[in-house]
């Protein structure tokens, strides 16, 4: 299919003692945006190395944009990997230059300035690059991934090392990016970023795959509830013998609940009432992402 | 190709690091032929020794000058360990790849580079004999024995992509630049140990033999302090040879080596 940007077969790599990645196969289809997430050490990194051709997979393949491991697939791509790699004593300016001559950008002058304004380093840019703080390293490396307009963007962790307005302005930088169609795939920690930014989310755990869908899938997988009735004692014993209940929190005020299956709210309230109990709340509770994340990292 | 020499201008351009070496390179390479005449008109006997004749004169100055500058160009050398090991230690060629350079391309940047290096080596030393011995020479036969400044290029390209692979084995800059240079005793000592008739094929000696010490063959011809027949010397053509071998070797090995590593 045509939407298809990336394509990722049993792709692993492997360390003399660990298995940094195993088997992971997703795919990546074109004007979403993807959220990569996994704890430290999950495999992000390795995985997102490997698709930008510096780590050799141990085995598995993949294909971009239909074209295989070609390197010239890269120049359609802007790429943050971890941490900021550029010339010391070079300037925000130059350093650029040195991208955009290898993105083949053919009067890359303009467009230069444009991104260091945008990244908010046109002045302090005039300074080499090991004078920045660690927020101008990000704010130039985003620069970079950015410059030459690519295709798809590849972002790990890109608010490292920014002040909350810094987060917020990658933030609004990615949406403005992939309301122009464009494919995101955005690894990161910080989940409230991902819950705000992502259509779509990959989960690593240990190196694999622990989840693989939309966001909103995942957040909706499993329906929670807050319920309170006058006898709270009552409704609890109650609510442990409809099947499909699952008791998470019970504190004094509410009592949290999920739904699985097919058991829905209204069949919920109605089961309820039938045994002679009315609630005086019932409202759904929208778990974080993060919630979730914990919760299935955990298991 | 283009973009290859862009490339490699943009990062380089404003690295005073080679700046610095270069203009230590440009002082060095004069100074040290001043000193050394200096030296022989002190010490008149101990020239005597060697040669008649005058250093400065066409054409035994491009003998001379070739010579005393190839112990510069080490300098130099050390400059390309320098500009390797710091793409590896800053990344950047991590980098470059990412933004979707190819390995082919890194070579070839760095080939370019140490081409480029030679080339500006080579033509400071050619200036550098032409107008000392223009001032100094007691004839104006400039052409004769012209062609050791083209020895001398392919000399320096041959320690240059030494020092290339050196860079890319080793990847710490110090460390690399400390084996590099102790690299040079290390061959003379193994090389005479195995035997001198193996060492005259070493990488280094090839590349040494190709500005040969001056007034050698004044030695030979005069044949009382040593046996011809100790004297192991190549022909022209098969140093040429080997030296380009050498080249070659050294930056094929860079790619295997580049292609099979994680960045």
């Amino acid at each position: 299919m045509s939407d298809i940007i990336l394509e990722i077969n049993n792709l692993s790599k492997s360390y003399k003692r660990v298995d940094a990645v195993k088997n992971l196969s997703f795919d990546i289809r074109k004007g979403n945006v993807y959220g990569l997430l996994g704890p430290n050490g999950s495999g992000k990194t390795t995985t997102l190395a490997m698709l930008m051709g510096i780590l050799h997979p141990t085995h598995g393949s993949f294909s971009w944009f239909g074209n295989g491991r070609k390197d010239s697939n890269r120049l359609r791509i802007g790429c943050l990997l971890e941490t900021p790699n550029f010339y010391p004593y070079l300037n925000a300016y130059d350093n650029l230059r040195v991208t955009a001559t290898i993105k083949n950008m053919p009067h890359p002058k303009n467009r230069i300035s444009e991104v260091l304004e945008y990244v908010d380093l046109a002045d302090r840019g005039k300074r080499p690059f090991r004078t920045y703080s660690l927020g101008m390293k990000q704010r130039l490396a985003v620069a970079s991934a950015i410059l030459s307009d690519p295709e798809v963007l590849v972002l790990d962790e890109p608010t490292n090392g920014l002040d909350p307005e810094g987060i917020a302005e990658i933030r609004e930088l990615i949406l403005n990016i992939a309301a122009q169609g464009k494919t995101i795939i955005l690894a990161s920690h910080i989940l409230d970023e991902v819950q705000k930014i992502c259509s779509h989310v990959v989960m690593l755990k240990q190196g694999e795959m622990a989840y693989n869908g939309t966001l909103k899938e995942l957040l909706t997988q499993h329906k929670s509830y807050n319920l309170m009735a006058e006898n709270r004692s009552e409704l609890l014993r109650v609510l442990k013998n409809i099947p499909g209940v699952v008791i998470q929190n019970e504190t004094e005020d509410s009592i949290l609940i999920e739904l699985r299956g097919e058991i829905s709210a209204a069949r919920l309230n109605q089961l309820v009432v039938e045994q002679g109990i009315y609630l005086s709340e019932l409202h759904a509770y929208q778990k974080s992402l993060e919630t979730i994340f914990l919760e299935r990292m955990k298991l | 190709m283009k973009q290859i020499i862009a490339l490699e201008y943009a990062k380089l351009k404003k690295f005073q690091t080679l700046k610095i070496l270069f203009a230590v390179y440009m002082v060095v390479v004069p100074a040290w032929m001043y000193f050394m005449n200096f030296f022989f008109q002190m010490n008149p006997d101990l020239k005597n020794i060697f040669t008649k004749e005058n250093p400065f004169d066409f054409p035994h100055i491009w003998n001379f000058i070739t010579y005393s500058a190839s112990f510069f160009n080490i300098l130099l050398a050390v400059s390309v360990v320098i500009i390797t090991t710091n793409d590896i230690q800053y990344k950047t060629m991590r980098q470059n790849i990412i933004e979707g350079l190819t390995k082919h391309q890194v070579i070839l940047g760095k080939f370019v580079f140490v081409i480029f290096l030679g080339t500006v080596a080579t033509l400071y030393t050619f200036l550098c004999g032409l107008v000392i011995g223009l001032i100094e020479s007691s004839n104006t036969d400039v052409y004769q024995h012209i062609h050791l400044n083209i020895l001398y290029f392919i000399q320096t390209i041959g320690y240059f992509s030494f020092a290339f692979l050196f860079a890319i084995v080793v990847k710490r800059p110090a460390i690399a630049i400390v084996t590099f240079i102790l690299y040079f005793p290390v061959e003379t000592i193994i090389g005479n140990i195995i035997s001198p008739k193996m060492y005259r094929f070493f990488p280094l000696k090839v590349y040494a033999d190709l500005t040969p010490i001056p007034f050698f063959k004044a030695v030979l011809n005069s044949g009382s302090r040593v046996e011809k027949t100790n004297i192991l010397i190549l022909s022209l053509s098969e140093q040429l040879m080997l030296a380009s071998g050498y080249i070659i070797l050294c930056f094929a090995f860079t790619y295997v080596l580049l292609r099979r590593r994680d960045l």
